[in-house]
């Protein structure tokens, strides 16, 4: 029996060994667990993401991936140059990572193999096939030589003893899973990625013939039955995609978080209000209490605050922002937007008050 | 402000494709959703021009060209490759239309059918995108205000940009399989009137058979004639039959009538159902702007937008809180 077990080598579409960061705040931290990214084809025939950590052999990231939905890039803020973030378009989550592999020479490589998988992944099947046993990448590490890469040069007040200690230690941290929600707003990280834990390999007496190529056999469904369901739910088409893991999540506040459907609703109720509405409903509906709470709760109104909100995050709304009579810089984001309405309306206050003190 | 070759991205919606089509000119068509692929659904909605299949796009695969296909196909079908993301729907919605001689097309799209007659499919699908008239009837169901319009935000739309659209249509005999990202059209093989449907429903079930372990929403839409009309021809049709009757068929006469109120019936149904599309049409190409900022302004004027927004803000944090220890 050998004391260094030697793992079942399955072949990947992609692999290479990579750490996640944590969001702390406006921060970013590595998780200093051994882990690796690899992608393969599901049985689903769809193209799937995972993160797994090494050292208890779990899979702890499960992304369906469509072709071009997502990109890895590197994070040129990071000062060691290893950290790399996976954008997704279609929910601009991101997920970012570190490069764990002693070597760094072909992080690049890795990482644009990795992006051509997403956006070509029948040619990288085939490439594949062909390349059956092809090399593996050893990926011995010294903890001195690790250390120097780490450091970039600075020093990072442990001295290679007692990161030695930090490695032995860093398999075996368990703890909590790190949430990765994404990370809002397009600022670099504050926080450069030291103190990377790399990963000291043991038992690395992996040969080649090791190696296998996994298959990837198409199980027929057999016998389903083409479920009518799949064709239901049309309201829902564009809004309801739901890829299994890693859901949108805004951290910023929408018109819609305000204008909730059941504050409207009893705002509406206030007659004054209500009128003074009436002018800004399209011109074909009727001035009436019922049409304006019709409208106001109708899926087309909601989305015209979803994208209006949208908007304002982006900044660029300074000249609609004065045909509104507010300052160009309400159009900052959706709390600017709001502030500057407020601030409006307080003017308009004092305003009158003034006037009245002087009848 | 001009925005040319600036396509918003449009709602997959049955209401809006057939405003879209009557607004390119083309008369007596409609888009209807279809919920099942079984033959008597289809039965109720012909005559049928075509079938558009919407999907999540999982990389360029087209079906199977049948054994017997021909290469030549480019000569009597057409058939344009897609230039912008956005006007996927539209290119499908044109890909039946364009391939259908019984469907009046009016005088632009018929002039834009003639003018690209012998264009390559790139060519074609470039003078689709160069449009005015197409790309402007397209874009008047988006975003509708002027400042929006003019950020090309893709990622604030979400997932709608990944959706796919291929059209099935029935060309001299033979099914057709239009897929604009694909190099041409795929002949699926021959057929007929009558058995094109469930042709086109067994290559769309292999698509969607691949999918069925994960969950894609899929839709299908058929392109037919107007409604409206084909219960208007029906109901005449039975008048006409009650009017020749004789004073002693009475049981004759009842089962025309019975059949005329099924139909006024439909009809009913169907008037009130564009009605509701109109209506939903008109709330998209609404500029809900001064709406929005009135509510806001009126709110603030009386005090009650600030406890909105605290109220707002406590949920967000509660919510990211909880999410956070997960």
């Amino acid at each position: 029996m050998s004391l260094f077990p030697i793992p079942q080598r399955v072949r990947h579409l992609v692999e290479f060994n990579a750490g996640k960061c944590i969001r702390d705040g406006d921060q970013l931290k590595p998780d200093l667990r051994k882990g690796v990214i690899f992608m393969d084809q599901g049985d689903d025939q769809l193209l799937h993401f995972y993160w797994k950590e090494r050292v208890g052999n779990t899979t702890e990231e499960d992304l369906i991936i469509f072709p071009e939905e997502a990109e890895m890039k590197r994070v040129p803020e990071c000062t060691t140059g290893r950290v790399y973030r996976l954008h997704f378009k279609s929910s601009n989550q991101r997920l970012f990572f570190w490069m764990q592999d002693k070597d760094d020479s072909k992080d690049e490589e890795r990482v644009a193999k990795l992006n051509r998988l997403i956006n070509d992944t029948q040619s990288v099947l085939e490439e594949q096939r062909r390349n059956a046993g092809a090399d593996m990448e050893e990926e011995s590490e010294s903890a001195a030589d690790m250390l120097n890469l780490l450091s970039g040069g600075q020093d990072l007040g442990i001295n290679q003893e007692q990161f030695l200690q930090f490695l032995q230690t860093a398999g075996g941290l368990g703890g909590t899973i790190p949430n990765t929600s994404p990370i809002g707003g397009d600022g670099p990280p504050n926080q450069s990625v030291i103190a990377s834990a790399p990963s000291s390999r043991r038992g690395s007496g992996q040969s080649d013939s090791e190696q296998q190529q996994s298959a990837e056999t198409v199980p027929e469904n057999e016998g389903s039955q083409l479920s009518t369901n799949q064709l239901h739910d049309l309201r829902n088409i564009l809004s309801e995609i739901r890829v299994p893991q890693g859901t949108d999540r805004t951290n910023s506040l929408e018109l819609g978080n305000v204008l909730t459907p059941e504050a409207i609703r009893s705002i509406l109720s206030d007659q004054d209000i209500a009128s003074a509405l009436f002018p800004h409903l399209p011109e074909t509906s009727d001035n009436t209490n019922e049409e304006l709470q019709e409208i106001i709760h109708s899926p087309q109104f909601r989305q015209s605050l979803h994208r209006l909100s949208a908007a304002l995050q982006s900044g660029q709304l300074g000249p609609l922002m004065t045909q509104l009579g507010l300052d160009p810089s309400a159009g900052n984001g959706v709390e600017a937007f709001l502030a500057a309405i407020e601030e409006q309306a307080r003017r308009r206050d004092d305003q009158d008050r003034d006037s009245m003190d002087q009848d | 402000m001009s925005d040319a070759g600036n396509w918003c991205l449009i709602e997959s919606d049955p209401g809006v494709f057939t405003e879209l089509i009557s607004g390119m000119g083309v008369s007596g068509i409609q888009v209807e959703e279809v919920f099942s692929l079984d033959e008597s659904s289809l039965d109720k909605l012909k005559p049928i021009y075509g079938l558009i299949f919407l999907f999540k796009w999982q990389g360029a695969q087209s079906s199977m060209p049948h054994p017997d296909s021909q290469d030549d196909a480019n000569d009597h079908v057409f058939f344009a490759k897609q230039i912008i993301n956005n006007a996927c729907a539209t290119q499908a919605i044109l890909s039946i239309l364009m391939n259908n001689s019984d469907i009046e097309l009016g005088e632009d799209l018929s002039n834009f059918k003639s003018f690209t007659a012998d264009f390559p499919p790139d060519l074609k699908g470039l003078a689709i995108s160069n449009s005015d008239l197409i790309r402007g009837v397209h874009n008047s169901f988006s975003r509708s205000d002027p400042f929006i319009n003019e950020m090309q935000d893709s990622s604030a739309q979400g997932d709608e940009d990944l959706f796919h659209f291929i059209s099935y249509v029935p060309v001299h005999g033979a099914l057709y399989e239009l897929d604009g990202l694909s190099s041409g059209p795929v002949n699926l093989g021959p057929c007929n009137e009558e058995n094109w449907t469930e042709k086109a429903n067994q290559v769309i079930m292999e698509r969607m058979r691949k999918y069925s372990e994960s969950e894609i929403h899929f839709s299908l839409m058929a392109v037919t004639k107007d409604r409206i009309d084909t219960l208007q021809e029906q109901l005449d049709e039975f008048s006409g039959l009650l009017m020749s009757l004789g004073d002693a068929d009475q049981e004759q006469r009842r089962e025309f009538e019975s059949q005329i109120s099924v139909l006024q019936y439909e009809y009913e149904q169907e008037k009130t159902k564009r009605a509701r599309w109109k209506r939903e049409n008109r709330l998209r190409q609404h500029n809900f702007i001064p709406l929005t900022y009135n509510l806001l302004r009126l709110l603030a004027e009386r005090k009650k937008l600030q406890p909105l927004i605290d109220a707002a803000k406590a949920k967000k944090r509660l919510e990211s809180e909880r999410s956070d220890k997960k």
